[in-house]
């Protein structure tokens, strides 16, 4: 394995461990308070979010055929699912943006329980995130139409979609923890 | 073993003198600028040490008051812990593992520049809060309430918390960089099972920095948000637990312990057999003990919080899971005695050194053990009782190992010999002012001395022990004293070292003292985890030794930079703006991002 991938899978196995202790942190809170959610707050509804998981995972899909595309050398093709997963991404951005608004709306900031913090502050570790994958999937795109992706050799790109693969999953693990179970 | 060659070195850039050492990517420079930077900061270390000991020399003493006090030793312990002994391991790794699996540098030469810089300024940047007089004072171990909004008012623990964040972000990237080195850059013939010890408890150690720092950042930012942004996140009044910082900070912390320890014990590994001029005896025993040891490792953490109260069966399944970690601790220290057994001993300062790590680290493992009693634990938590473990194994094992290094790898850095006289002064120096130091806090925490006090009151039978800690302290203090005179005399010595002054086993020894920047002229073909000694003594080789290359390589070695130090700067200046003003933040993601960019398109 070249240099890079395997420095990237360690990097990806870092992030998990990040994700993870976050998850830890929620679980073990969740797990030790009386009751969930704390008196006097509601439960999230899960409904736009729900549109949202949708969008976030249509999004990884995108990005997956466009490194199948590029894996059958069919770099215009990936170029335009790379853009495509892209634009989904910002999409879903703007999605969490709304659920924070809908969280301070509901009566829920980051201060006045711990069910707003964790929620305001895994939504906002994840997103941070997505906005990485973001600029690393438009970064694979502009270095292909640079030229610079010619398959096989093209690790920008192979790296930023499993990249956003990987943001994808962690969401899937944070929607359910966090409006669902 | 020099042999003419058309080795054709191409370097598009070379700089001279200041510049030289600002632009380097070569892997030995970085090594040597860890190993200086990481001693000038372990006098640092050592001088908080003598003013907390000079404190508690006497009962009600008076050199320190309360607040400044709470600042040296939380320095104290943080400088030891991520400013000298994290950073010296580096250095030797860095130095090292290229020459000792024949690569010419590391994967990522500019990866490497990057993690030295960003180190400094994670030093610098934590040591500027003196200037304020506000640096750190939560402890090492920075626990809340403690460190939260009500009771840190100003930015001491800020100055903890974003410097923790460059010095993970340094040794992550250090990581990445060995794994990627040890697995693709091995010279031909060299396989996963059968590197020098040395290399392999690199690689493994780069694993429990992967997995280990990630814990610490979450835990870091949520206090950072706690203390900023209202969260109540180990607040109880506001839904959290204080206890979650202690589950977070140590499930980094007990892997921290390992990722300190394990390195000096590859040094160990590497000098026992070449001063017994035997092999080390059960290699794979002691490859298989090193992993146990990591994997164990993650499975400890809540033995430092026996005395919080998670209750009985949490208890009991970590105190099983940290008794265990002594098996493969044992097999390695007894794996290291019949090395020696049987073998022709040298004892150069080097083997000295080794063979009071073992000494010294069977105590502190030991007291380890007397730890994980659960009920014991309960009576010295907290105590000097703790602070005595802690330093047998982390002072007597740790620093011993990398003395040890220092003595054996000094002569293939410089080119010069230390001296033994000079030597065994400074190793006698340091193991009976360690023992004078530290063994009395044995006894000190089981009569109740708590760790972390300014002062104490006279009558309570403390006393005698903490004036001779004391004393021993200062002895420490002459024998590194004897150190620094032994390190300025060799330099200056006329002798020449040569290639190979100890009949080493592995491939460093290869090559000229100090070797060229390309490392090797040829790559050689190998065999086993003693492959020079192998090349060098056919009648007694462990391996028969493949047949050498004939003809020379085309060297092409990476060009120097100016990114990762600008990048370091970048993320040095994003970091002051927090405690300063937000705009240096801004000015600071920028230069970073210019640094990054131009990084990328960098011709390398």
């Amino acid at each position: 394995m070249s240099h890079g991938w395997i420095a990237f899978l360690f990097f990806v196995g870092c992030e998990a461990v990040l994700f993870g202790s976050l998850v830890s942190a929620y679980i073990f809170l969740r797990v030790r308070g009386t009751a969930w959610p704390p008196a006097g707050f509601q439960r999230v509804d899960p409904a736009v979010p729900s549109i949202y998981l949708f969008l976030l995972l249509l999004s990884g899909a995108v990005a997956f055929g466009a490194e199948l595309a590029m894996q059958r050398y069919r770099v215009k093709l990936a170029e335009r699912l790379l853009l495509a997963a892209s634009l989904l991404g910002v999409f879903f951005v703007q999605g969490q943006i709304y659920s924070f608004s809908e969280l301070f709306s509901d009566g829920i900031t980051i201060g006045n329980s711990i069910y707003g913090s964790l929620f305001y502050t895994m939504i906002g570790f994840h997103g941070f995130h997505v906005l990485s994958g973001i600029i690393w999937l438009l970064t694979a795109w502009r270095m292909s139409t640079l030229g610079q992706q010619t398959p096989p050799r093209h690790f920008a790109v192979k790296a930023a979609t499993l990249y956003w693969s990987f943001v994808a999953v962690v969401w899937i693990v944070f929607y359910l923890l966090l409006y669902i179970v | 073993m020099a042999v003419s060659a058309q080795a054709i070195t191409r370097t598009p850039k070379t700089y001279s003198g200041l510049l030289s050492w600002l632009t380097t990517i070569d892997h030995k420079h970085i090594g040597i600028m860890y190993s200086v930077t990481a001693f000038i900061w372990f006098l640092v270390g050592g001088t908080e040490a003598l003013l907390i000991r000079s404190q508690l020399a006497t009962p009600n003493g008076q050199l320190l008051g309360p607040e400044i006090y709470n600042q040296i030793f939380t320095m104290h312990g943080t400088t030891m812990v991520f400013l000298v002994v994290m950073p010296l391991s580096v250095g030797f790794a860095n130095y090292i593992v290229p020459l000792m699996i024949g690569a010419r540098d590391m994967a990522f030469p500019r990866l490497n520049a990057l993690s030295y810089w960003t180190f400094l300024a994670g030093g610098v940047f934590m040591y500027s809060s003196f200037l304020t007089l506000t640096a750190p004072n939560g402890g090492w171990t920075g626990y809340v309430p403690l460190t939260d909004a009500v009771y840190s008012k100003g930015h001491n623990i800020d100055f903890w918390i974003l410097g923790l964040q460059l010095l993970g972000v340094a040794s992550l990237l250090g990581a990445l960089n060995i794994i990627v080195t040890i697995l693709n850059l091995r010279a031909p013939g060299m396989t996963m099972s059968q590197l020098p010890i040395f290399v392999w408890v690199n690689f493994v150690t780069s694993f429990l920095l992967i997995f280990a720092i990630p814990s610490l950042t979450i835990a870091s930012f949520l206090l950072l948000f706690d203390r900023y942004l209202g969260t109540g996140f180990y607040v109880a009044s506001q839904g959290g637990d204080p206890i979650l910082w202690q589950h977070l900070f140590w499930f980094f912390g007990h892997p921290e312990v390992y990722i300190m320890i394990l390195p000096a014990m590859g040094i160990v590994s590497e000098v026992l057999p070449v001063f017994s001029r035997k092999p080390l005896f059960g290699y794979t025993a002691v490859a298989y003990a090193t992993v146990g040891i990591s994997f164990l490792g993650f499975t400890v953490w809540a033995h430092h919080m026996f005395a919080v109260g998670m209750g009985n069966m949490a208890d009991l399944a970590f105190a099983a899971t940290s008794m265990l970690i002594a098996i493969p601790t044992g097999v390695k220290i007894f794996n290291w005695i019949f090395t020696m057994y049987g073998g022709s001993l040298q004892f150069k300062t080097a083997l000295l050194f080794s063979i009071g790590f073992i000494a010294m680290f069977v105590i502190g493992g030991i007291s380890g053990v007397y730890n994980a009693v659960v009920p014991f634990d309960w009576q010295v938590t907290d105590s000097y009782f703790v602070v005595a473990h802690l330093h047998y194994v982390l002072f007597g094992g740790s620093i011993l190992g990398l003395f040890s290094g220092a003595y054996y790898w000094f002569p293939k850095m410089t080119g010069k010999l230390l001296s033994e006289r000079l030597g065994k002064w400074n190793f006698w120096l340091i193991v009976i002012g360690f023992n004078l130091t530290f063994f009395p806090m044995h006894l000190l925490g089981m009569d109740g001395m708590p760790r972390r006090i300014q002062t104490y009151a006279p009558g309570l039978g403390w006393d005698l022990g903490n004036l001779l800690a004391t004393i021993g302290a200062f002895t420490i203090a002459a024998g590194v004293l004897v150190f620094m005179w032994n390190l300025w005399t060799s330099l200056r010595k006329k002798e020449l070292a040569g290639n190979d002054p100890w009949d080493g086993h592995t491939l460093e020894w290869m090559t000229s003292s100090p070797p060229p920047a390309y490392n090797f002229e040829r790559i050689p073909n190998v065999k086993g985890h003693r492959p020079f000694w192998d090349i060098k003594h056919p009648e007694h080789a462990d391996f028969k030794q493949p047949e050498q290359p004939k003809t020379a390589d085309v060297i092409h070695m990476p060009a120097p930079s100016y990114f990762p130090i600008i990048l370091a700067l970048g993320l040095f200046t994003f970091a002051a703006g927090f405690v300063i003003h937000f705009a240096l933040s801004i000015i600071g993601l920028a230069v970073s991002a210019f640094a990054f960019v131009g990084w990328l398109r960098e011709q390398n």
